[in-house]
């Protein structure tokens, strides 16, 4: 909520209460309902209520009202912190996780390592990781002893034994999975896979650029993966079947050599499991929470931008650059009329339309509501920044013939149409359904007709 | 077992829907974004639950959910640019200005959801000066740029802001005055 400066400038605490409630009281910034989420993840950890209520002594050691509740909470000495675990569907605890993990590991390699040999990877100069982002509790920087020999059983993991987990992955790649002595999460530039005439990546872990990856040290944090892995292909929406995941953003390898068991994982829908030369494709979760996609993603924003690394789909950070769609002459009245999609806050996209003077904004969408956006931003971040580098502008000059057009028609049968300059095909692809979202969005909010029916013809043509 | 199992989901649904607006409303007080907020929210529970955790009254239960929230915000506020980070003395101020805002310190926990501090808002913006309530109706109802905002008002940009400010001021003390009588009335819940 921009609007009333709510970031703009230091308020005091009681101003800012306020401001908050009144935000919620004109119908924005109101509680959501997390009860169905939050038991899932409850379940997904074990956790339960332990007791009846008022059958037992009050707890007094952390809800005991301390004179001074500021300090203590920053000391987390009484307050009971969050485990070292993932927690289910959340970013900020897998964040923390993967970050502490990162950390360890290099800390685990650093030590093992001769002195010689540290900062070879890329952090030279740096006498150590420095400290870790987040942990349980003080004794974080600790180093930690190798990887762990142990292994899991397959058999334990929720999930190992239903049919679409199966179909997916065959139980002896589970044991793989399970008991190999390395477990990698791996960034890869989506831009770089192969497609064959679908578009599709031919599945192979080796055809991708790796970007960066985490070694996954900790047995708890290997079977938790694995749990929420199996979770989304349960949860998915259609059973396994033959096909591999386009644009891969993410990739796991379990083990080495012929033995390993590498999955390629698209941006949300879909998962390429090969071992050897046999691949296996399947759907993963689509829900808003999928829960071992937002695992995925938060490994990226966390590990991997801290080590200064910031991955071309890392779209929700503020260094990557807004973009915008322009229409052309062919704009309503002759105006000059814009799409402007930018990131906002993080896991928010912000959409203003303009028409000359007049801009509207909508409400700021979340991220994660949608594959396509999602899409959008991995497609056209890369189209950018291919762009920047040849010193092309975003949109075509406004002589070239539109590849497309938007039309919007109000209450009073006003139709308003905006035709759009496409780079490329796969540009084209993602932008008409971004702007079928778009349409979709401007009647959830607006309650306007939205019509948006260009044919091909008419594309080529440049109605 | 099964009955045992169900009666504890039960229990930690009808916790987390009697807390979690609170939890929420708090998280974002501190300054997290929606989505933040859901996610701190969750982790909140979860940290609760894995501890021992008994309940007690509502308000040392959302008492103690606070104090949760809080601790886990600032390990997160240290990684997450977004967030801004909070000094020990603005905490303190933030959760003074919570407690007085939802009761008072004796009864800091009562409104445990905020819905009160909401109904009490509620009223004391029917109560403000035309003017006053055309400000934050053009700024909060209708989201109306700070400048067109001023404009409607024939004020300059500085001279909405000092209304604002005041408005804001006179609504918290309005509610705080609200939720102090409502307390301490006889007959009051736990009174």
């Amino acid at each position: 909520m921009s609007a009333n400066g709510r970031h703009a400038e230091p308020i005091d605490p009681g101003d800012e209460l306020i401001d908050q409630y009144l935000i919620e009281l004109h119908g924005a910034g109101t509680p959501p309902d997390l009860t169905d989420r939050i038991l899932r993840a409850a379940a997904a950890e074990g956790l339960a209520m332990s007791t009846t209520p008022g059958t037992a002594p009050p707890r007094t050691e952390a809800p005991g009202r301390a004179r001074n509740q500021a300090r203590r909470a920053h000391t987390m000495t009484t307050i009971p912190p969050p485990t070292d675990n993932f927690a289910r569907p959340l970013g900020w605890a897998i964040t923390a996780t993967l970050s502490t993990v990162a950390v360890m590991a290099l800390l685990a390699m650093m030590w093992l390592m001769p002195p010689g040999e540290h900062g070879r990877n890329g952090q030279p100069g740096q006498p150590g990781p420095g400290p870790a982002p987040a942990g349980p509790g003080p004794g974080d920087n600790t180093p930690q002893p190798p990887a762990q020999t142990q292994t899991l059983d397959p058999a334990t993991i929720p999930g190992h034994d239903h049919e679409r987990v199966l179909m997916a992955i065959p139980a002896a790649w589970q044991a793989i999975l399970a008991s190999a002595a390395t477990f990698e999460l791996i960034s890869l530039d989506p831009m770089s896979r192969p497609v064959n005439g679908n578009g599709n990546g031919n599945g192979s872990l080796s055809a991708h650029k790796e970007i960066g990856k985490l070694t996954i040290s900790d047995l708890a944090e290997r079977r938790r993966m694995l749990t929420l892995l199996y979770a989304s292909i349960i949860e998915g929406n259609h059973v396994a079947r033959s096909r591999v995941a386009p644009w891969p953003i993410h990739a796991i390898r379990a083990g080495s050599g012929d033995d390993a068991v590498e999955m390629v994982i698209s941006y949300r829908t879909s998962m390429a499991v090969q071992h050897g030369a046999a691949v296996k494709g399947t759907d993963l979760s689509m829900t808003c929470e999928a829960p071992f996609f937002r695992l995925l993603l938060a490994a990226n924003q966390s590990a991997w931008t801290e080590q200064g690394h910031i991955p071309p789909f890392d779209v929700k950070r503020d260094e990557v650059a807004s973009f915008r769609f322009n229409s052309d002459h062919n704009s309503v009245a002759g105006r000059l009329g814009s799409w402007d999609v930018r990131s906002g806050a993080p896991g928010e996209l912000i959409i203003e339309h303009r028409v000359g003077e007049n801009v509207t904004t909508y409400p700021p969408m979340k991220l994660a509501d949608s594959t396509l956006l999602w899409k959008l931003l991995i497609l056209s971040y890369h189209d950018l920044r291919q762009g920047a580098e040849a010193g092309e502008p975003l949109a075509g000059p406004p002589t070239a013939p539109p590849a497309f057009r938007l039309e919007i028609t109000d209450e009073h049968g006003n139709t308003k149409r905006y035709a759009y300059l496409i780079k490329n095909a796969q540009m084209h692809t993602v932008i008409r359904s971004l702007l079928e979202y778009m349409v979709e969005l401007i009647k959830a909010h607006t309650g306007k007709t939205a019509n948006f029916n260009p044919t091909r013809e008419e594309a080529e043509r440049g109605d | 077992m099964t009955t045992t199992t169900t009666q504890s989901q039960r229990d930690l649904a009808r916790l987390v829907q009697e807390h979690q607006a609170s939890v929420w409303r708090y998280l974002r007080y501190l300054g997290c974004d929606p989505a933040t907020a859901d996610d701190l929210t969750q982790e909140t529970f979860l940290a609760v639950l894995r501890s021992p955790f008994e309940q007690r009254a509502p308000e040392a239960t959302a008492g103690y959910l606070r104090r949760t929230a809080l601790s886990i915000y600032c390990k997160v506020e240290r990684r997450d640019r977004k967030l801004r980070v909070l000094d020990a003395d603005t905490i303190e101020r933030m959760e003074a200005a919570w407690e007085v805002l939802h009761g008072g310190s004796a009864r800091a926990d009562r409104d445990a959801n905020g819905d009160e501090v909401l109904a009490r808002l509620r009223e004391c913006l029917a109560a403000l000066a035309p003017r006053a309530r055309d400000a934050i109706r053009r700024t909060y109802e209708l989201a109306e740029p700070g400048a067109a905002v001023a404009s409607a008002l024939e004020i300059g940009a500085g001279a909405l802001r000092v209304l604002l400010h005041r408005t804001r001021q006179t609504l918290r003390e309005c509610v705080e005055r609200k939720m102090t009588k409502q307390n301490t009335q006889p007959g009051a819940p736990d009174a």
